[in-house]
């Protein structure tokens, strides 16, 4: 145990002399998070909007109230505005037409007739990261309203509250991503590196001739990854809260999961430098399986927004569990979800690590 | 007589087809330097990675400090103390950090300060391991295998790579460790290293151990004799040496004379009685000893590959 902790200590310390490492691992997640999160998420408060309300009924304003309520909408009056040429030049990113007749229409539908039909028209840019979640939150405005106006009880209630949860901001989802590519690339490459160089040099083949255990050695490397994820997650945290106003749930089950990713992705590594001997190569490969896994486990974009083939990839990526498991543990609250994910990580973490330890060899026999 | 501390016998390790060791027997007694002499691939590193534990041999018994090396791996750990081949420590810690974190690993370990003072590291204490030189980093890896006070110290090709100047400092830090009475287990490629350094040798050639003794032994033995030379003669003094010392021949305008082993006095007297009578003239007289090179020359027919510098 003294060998575990003293092989902490002393990897901190190297660590923390190490400025590069210090910059992929603490700063670099950080940048990416930011910029992603104002390149892609637009703006961290409510969602800019326009409408036209072309039928000025009681009803229309009714409706656009209840946009209003949701929180979600920065509502503005594009009344006389071109609104589709502002969308077609990507000023904005959508709007809402009211028609002329809508609560004429509406009040028809409610009792049974079918003679008009001026329904809401949304336009909206596809290439823009919100325009889902502007669609979902109309889709569940106007599905309440329907049941209201249907006078049906709310069997299903939809509040506000519930609505800026379940369609959370950019980057409320992209936190988690950000945190689930960081323990990966973190524990990846750091265990390749540390494993490929400390073979290259000899290092190994000195730690050998000293009584540590190769299961020590790596136990070391685990909790020592694990306290420099958690510095790292640390930090992207208060910058989430500082920048966003984000205050995602720290619990159990996220920082297991924090563990056990770092466990996946460090044998992982461990299974890279078995098969590949040479540094260089050994990063390089370690960069080409990790690279695309970025992009294809839900760390940036959903996974179900993604083409069916990449779909397919996502499935056996672990960090698309180790993803979901952050996203429901921090963030959507999904406790049910985020255990079944912290399941599938801890067994895959287990055996990864179990495998990579017995195969990565300090010494030929 | 007390036991040796290393025993070998009949010791085999093959890879594949190759064979690395081929049936090698010696032992090593407490408190003297060992060397083990002989070119790149005859088998060296191989033997004294299987005495350190890291690797495993094909057939044949090996026991270190009387422990079995395939049964009691951690326990020689603990008691023995190594410095590797192409010794490398972690860069981003510094020397005395190295030494503390090395130090952490035995259940024993000495005083750190004073292994640093005694090698000569005391200026460089704080220095980051990367940025050593090549001497000082042999230096600081001979320090730390000696962190755990060991009973046998295992030095692979210490001095490989490195300066004459770094060499030299890595051969008083030996000689100190002969000094402090550990026994020392040493590989190499340097005639003179061996020479210098041991207090016997094995000279392995292809797996094989092809002679075994003190320098001075294996040099009295397989050295071929030393050889009086006779610098810078006169055509005169060229015919009347040639003629009145029996071995000897002309090249260039000297004579070399091959020096029987038990006669050697002989000739030299001869040689120095026709020079003083008549006016003959000669630059210089001197004998040339065997070298450890002569012997592996004369053992095996190749040379080492690596010239001592």
């Amino acid at each position: 145990m003294s060998r575990i902790v003293s092989d902490v200590k002393y990897s901190l310390i190297a660590y923390f002399r190490n400025k590069g490492a210090l910059f992929w691992t603490l700063i670099f997640p950080i940048i990416l998070f930011l910029l992603m999160g104002y390149l892609f998420g637009g703006q961290s408060g409510p969602l800019e909007l326009y409408y036209q309300d072309s039928d000025g009924s009681q009803l229309s304003h009714s409706f656009v109230g209840a946009l209003n309520q949701t929180g979600v909408f920065d509502l503005r009056d594009g009344a006389g505005m071109d609104l589709a040429q502002s969308l077609k030049d990507g000023k904005i990113s959508a709007y809402i037409v009211i028609p002329s007749g809508f609560e004429k229409s509406a009040m028809a539908a409610k009792a049974g007739s079918n003679v008009s039909n001026a329904g809401l028209e949304v336009y909206y840019d596809k290439s823009k990261s919100t325009s889902g979640i502007v669609i979902s939150v109309i889709e569940q405005v106007v599905n309440g309203m329907n049941m209201a106006l249907a006078g049906a009880r709310n069997v299903i209630p939809v509040t506000s509250q519930d609505v800026t949860t379940s369609s959370m901001s950019f980057v409320a989802f992209l936190l988690p991503g950000i945190i689930g590519m960081t323990i990966m690339s973190s524990a990846v490459n750091g265990t390749v590196s540390t494993t490929a160089r400390n073979k290259a040099t000899g290092v190994f083949r000195k730690l050998a001739t000293t009584p540590i255990s190769r299961l020590e050695w790596n136990a070391a490397k685990i909790i020592n990854q694990t306290i420099i994820l958690m510095l790292s997650i640390s930090i992207s945290l208060i910058v989430a809260w500082l920048v966003f106003g984000i205050v995602p749930n720290i619990n159990a089950v996220s920082v297991l999961m924090i563990i056990f990713g770092s466990a996946v992705f460090s044998g992982l590594g461990m299974l890279i430098t078995t098969f590949v001997k040479d540094v260089d190569s050994a990063e390089n490969a370690a960069s080409a399986i990790t690279f695309p896994l970025m992009f294809v486990s839900g760390s940036f974009i959903s996974v179900d927004s993604m083409p069916w083939f990449l779909r397919y990839l996502a499935d056996v990526s672990p960090l698309t569990y180790l993803n979901n498991g952050l996203r429901s543990s921090m963030i959507t609250g999904n406790y049910g979800d985020a255990v079944m994910n912290l399941i599938i990580v801890a067994i895959l973490g287990i055996i990864l690590f179990v495998v990579g330890v017995s195969l990565l060899k300090w010494k030929e026999d | 007589m007390t036991e040796p501390v290393i025993k070998v016998d009949a010791l085999v390790k093959k890879y594949g087809n190759f064979m690395a060791v081929d049936g090698i027997s010696f032992t090593v007694d407490q408190g003297e330097v060992f060397a083990f002499l002989g070119p790149n691939g005859a088998g060296k590193t191989t033997t004294v990675e299987i005495l350190e534990t890291l690797r495993t041999p094909t057939s044949g018994s090996v026991s270190v400090l009387g422990m079995d090396i395939r049964r009691q791996e951690q326990k020689i750990k603990q008691k023995v103390g190594v410095m590797p081949q192409s010794f490398n420590a972690f860069d981003w810690l510094t020397v005395r950090e190295n030494i503390e974190y090395f130090g952490s690993m035995y259940s024993k370990t000495v005083d750190i300060d004073h292994l640093i003072e005694t090698f000569g590291l005391k200026d460089k204490r704080r220095e980051l391991f990367k940025n050593l030189s090549g001497g000082l980093k042999q230096r600081v890896g001979i320090a730390l295998a000696l962190v755990n006070d060991p009973d046998i110290v295992f030095l692979d090709e210490p001095t490989t790579g490195l300066d004459p100047r770094a060499r030299r400092d890595v051969w008083e830090a030996v000689r100190e460790l002969k000094n402090r009475g550990k026994t020392v287990f040493l590989t190499t490629h340097y005639m003179d290293e061996a020479y210098y350094l041991a207090d016997r040798i094995d000279v392995i050639f292809k797996g094989k151990i092809v002679a075994e003794g003190t320098p001075e032994d294996l040099i009295n033995k397989y050295g071929g004799g030393n050889t009086l030379i006779i610098r810078d003669c006169c055509e005169k003094a060229r015919e009347q040496l040639v003629r009145a010392i029996p071995g000897s021949r002309i090249s260039g305008s000297d004579i070399l004379t091959k020096l029987p082993p038990e006669d050697g006095m002989a000739s030299i007297a001869k040689a120095v009685s026709i020079l003083n009578n008549g006016d003959l003239s000669c630059k210089e007289i001197y004998v040339k000893k065997s070298t450890l090179e002569d012997v592996f020359l004369n053992l095996t027919g190749e040379k080492l590959t690596e010239e001592a510098s």
